[in-house]
């Protein structure tokens, strides 16, 4: 009966151990995130392992390489590389559930064929308040004519603005190292615990403080003096910075666009913009259009809600198609 | 609890364990009688744990039910029966009307009169209170009937009432069918492990992996109908009936699994009804335990078939319409009922019709395609939250990109093991019937099949908010 219990037991461990070898397999190819590391440039919070194949079947289907500097792009960087468009922003930009080639920075890369070199260090988390952080150190290390900052909403606590200008934020952590960075290499793992352990993760509560319910003068005056330090910054180094805002948009029952900003907060962003020397584009018509006009979904995928979620391929088309105007005709 | 939670795991395995001691040499040496006592009490205990985790206020609900039931019975044999078989089924009719439908009149009373919303009632609908109350009521009739004696034994009548596994989404038990399991030595094993769990990870795939993955497709589409080509709408019509499949299948399985796991046998509540060829099949292989139960004691009771054409369509008419008004308090449910009710009419109408249709493969794939594509159309009535909507995704599906991965893969894995089920079925020289994939999980073969079956559960499932959608039923 013991002999019995113990054979079977040996069975189930050699068993599962087969089985967490294909489920590996299976998440090489569903869910497969490299472990990200502090930045040591300060151009963004953190980065990719460089090199590293990665893939994404949890929303929308992606797979690519991360390049030699360790972001989702499709070009490779060394240090002294000609950049002249530089794009930061968060998941939406990073575009990580979208095809490499099909996400703003290659897209718009093909609309300056070859003129102007482009280069996204767009990552997950980076919510403005931390591209704003960073923007400073990303100008000095990529030296390019135009900064492009997606701005996925416009509500941000005046408390953690306030910090960015104070230079306050708190870092988002990165877990790398030793033991715990081979567990992250093992694709299975990884997503297991990001599905069921880590919903609270770091990058997702930066991401969520800086979402507010305040407006008004406190808002104002907190974005003033973030703007302020921008223009500030940009003017230093001789570049145009963008900001754009790329608004979540959602159809209801009619078809028609929901929008979700606030009253004034728009107004704040361009007139406060424009005082320092910014540009903010605004793509709320356009998104608006492309629901109610051509019936194109911007956010959401096939393999998710169609509507909701990060922006798509047809997203990133059109954020790229604004910016590339914007740039080249002063459009906006 | 959901089934789908590490806090049910957690309560199950307690569960398990605490039946596994009785097992015990210890145990061995108490008479048969108080084992059998000790193991019900355990799970008695379990099943109200187990609901009141919800709502512990219900647990006083259920409790009062099966009280009424119980004493209702005993009181079969005496002169005044027919009081009791009265009060036996008024009781939880009213229970279930008050805290179901009350509002639900009221409001639609309001509107037609042009009253101001006044006299409705602050309450919560408790979970699972069709499916409990039906089951009391059953006992309470088939006793009077003379189908089984009256249970003296209250913690056996409230176990049968309570039982966790099939508690809050079913399958309705009739008491004939689990009392007797009762009176047997049944507990767990190491037999009724292997199926049990193997039949709770194949309905937990079904619900998390399946259902839950094409929810959210279908909330968005109906969320905002108007942006979805028609071919989204279509698509969202034909998933919206896998992902009520798989939700509800998928929940029966798991309730199936658990039942097993503790040595009891749930009857099977689906049985491959994509494959039916009209709606009457539909309905035998549909949530069987709710058309039986609406059979034995409402169609019969009524006089079924036995009293004329015109008085079976009428028959067939109600029997469908109360069975869309017991899935919810609102006139979509009501409608969908009704609309089931008159295909059935003319399914029968139409018999002289059909007897001249050759018998053959064509003409059943036909049949399976139109009846299918029928219910899938009338599941779009069911699924909306007003007629109004229902009618403008009617509308549009018929008037223009997004498609959607889940509802594919959903639409070809289920009609994928219905074609399994079917071969199998024709190989064996029976009907066609579903069965469980189950595999040996004494060889290293099936424990790598089943390891990595699990593993593919938890990566695919959907980890947002997914209520079982009969829950609320």
């Amino acid at each position: 009966m013991k002999a019995k219990a113990i054979n079977w037991l040996l069975k189930a461990l050699l068993a599962g151990a087969a089985a967490f070898v294909l489920l590996c397999l299976f998440c090489a190819l569903w869910y497969k995130v490299p472990v990200h590391y502090t930045n040591p440039d300060g151009a963004t919070e953190y980065k990719y392992e460089p090199n590293t194949f990665y893939s994404r079947g949890v929303e929308g289907f992606a797979m690519g390489r991360t390049n030699s500097d360790g972001f989702p792009e499709l070009l490779d960087y060394a240090p002294g590389d000609r950049v002249d468009v530089l794009l930061l922003g968060s998941s939406h930009l990073e575009g990580y559930s979208v095809p490499p080639e099909k996400n703003a920075a290659a897209v718009l890369g093909r609309l300056f064929d070859g003129e102007k070199a482009v280069y996204s260090i767009a990552m997950a988390g980076h919510t403005f308040p931390y591209c704003a952080k960073h923007l400073e150190k990303a100008l000095e290390v990529y030296r390019p004519q135009v900064a492009v900052i997606e701005l996925a909403s416009l509500s941000y606590d005046p408390a953690a603005m306030d910090a960015v200008t104070d230079g306050t934020l708190p870092d988002i952590p990165s877990h790398a190292g030793g033991f715990v960075t081979l567990l992250q290499k093992l694709p299975f793992l990884r997503h297991m615990y990001n599905k069921y352990f880590n919903r609270g993760n770091d990058v997702v509560k930066a991401a969520a403080v800086m979402e507010t319910e305040v407006s008004g003068a406190d808002f104002d005056a907190s974005l003033a003096r973030l703007l302020e330090k921008l223009g500030e910054v940009s003017r230093a180094r001789g570049v145009k910075t963008i900001l754009v805002h790329v608004p979540t948009v959602v159809p209801d029952a009619e078809g028609h666009a929901v929008l979700e900003v606030k009253p004034g907060e728009r107004e704040s962003f361009q007139r406060l913009s424009e005082e320092n020397g910014l540009v903010f584009l605004d793509l709320t018509e356009r998104f608006v259009s492309a629901l109610e006009d051509d019936h194109e979904l911007l956010f959401g995928f096939a393999n998710t809600a169609p509507g909701h979620g990060h922006i798509n391929s047809r997203g990133h088309e059109l954020f790229a198609e604004a910016v590339y105007g914007c740039i080249e005709n002063g459009e906006g | 609890m959901l089934f789908n939670s590490f806090t049910f795991l957690i309560f199950f395995a307690l569960v398990c364990a605490a039946m596994a001691l009785t097992n015990l040499p210890v145990f061995s040496a108490i008479p048969r009688e108080k084992r059998l006592r000790v193991r019900h009490i355990i799970l008695l205990l379990a099943s109200y744990v187990f609901y009141g985790w919800w709502n512990w206020l219900c647990c006083f609900l259920m409790l009062g039910l099966t009280l009424v039931a119980h004493l209702c019975a005993l009181q079969m044999g005496r002169p005044w029966r027919k009081a009791a078989l009265a009060a036996g089924v008024a009781v939880p009719l009213l229970v279930l009307g008050v805290f179901k439908y009350y509002n639900f009149f009221v409001d639609s009373f309001c509107a037609v009169f042009g009253i101001s919303r006044a006299g409705t009632l602050r309450i919560i609908l408790p979970v699972g209170i069709s499916f409990y109350t039906f089951q009391s009521l059953s006992y309470t009739i088939d006793v009077s009937r003379g189908k089984l004696k009256a249970e003296t034994d209250f913690v056996k009548t409230a176990l049968y009432v309570a039982f966790f596994p099939q508690l809050v989404a079913g399958p309705i038990v009739k008491a004939g069918d689990f009392l007797p399991q009762l009176e047997e030595d049944r507990n767990i094993s190491l037999p009724n492990l292997e199926l049990g769990v193997q039949y709770f990870v194949f309905g937990l795939f079904k619900k998390v992996v399946i259902a839950d993955n094409i929810a959210s497709f279908i909330d968005a589409v109906h969320s905002a109908p108007a942006a979805y080509s028609a071919g989204t709408l279509l698509l969202a019509t034909y998933a919206y009936f896998v992902q009520l499949y798989c939700d509800f299948s998928g929940y029966s399985d798991m309730a199936v699994g658990c039942a097993k796991c503790l040595g009891y046998e749930l009857p099977r509540n689906f049985d491959i009804p994509y494959i039916s060829r009209n709606v009457g099949e539909f309905w035998r292989r549909w949530h069987i335990s709710l058309s039986t139960w609406l059979t034995e004691y409402l169609y019969f009771p009524l006089g079924g078939s036995r009293r004329g054409e015109g008085r079976t369509y009428l028959n067939l008419f109600i029997i469908m319409t109360v069975c869309g008004l017991w899935h919810g308090a609102a006139w979509t449910f009501v409608l969908w009922g009704a609309l089931l009710g008159v295909a059935q009419c003319v399914y029968r109408f139409a018999a002289p019709l059909r007897k001249k249709l050759p018998k053959s493969p064509l003409v059943t794939v036909i049949s399976v395609f139109f009846t299918y594509t029928f219910i899938c159309f009338s599941a779009v009535i069911f699924r909306a939250s007003s007629i109004g909507e229902a009618w403008r995704i009617i509308v549009y599906i018929f008037t223009l990109h997004e498609g959607s991965f889940w509802g594919v893969f959903g639409l070809i894995t289920v009609w994928g093991a219905h074609i399994a089920a079917c071969i199998r079925s024709k190989k064996l020289g029976v009907p066609p019937t579903g069965y469980y994939p189950t595999v040996n999980l004494n060889s290293f073969t099936g424990l790598l099949i089943f390891f990595t079956f699990v593993g593919l559960t938890l990566s695919l499932g959907y980890t947002g908010q997914s209520p079982f959608i009969y829950f609320q039923f």
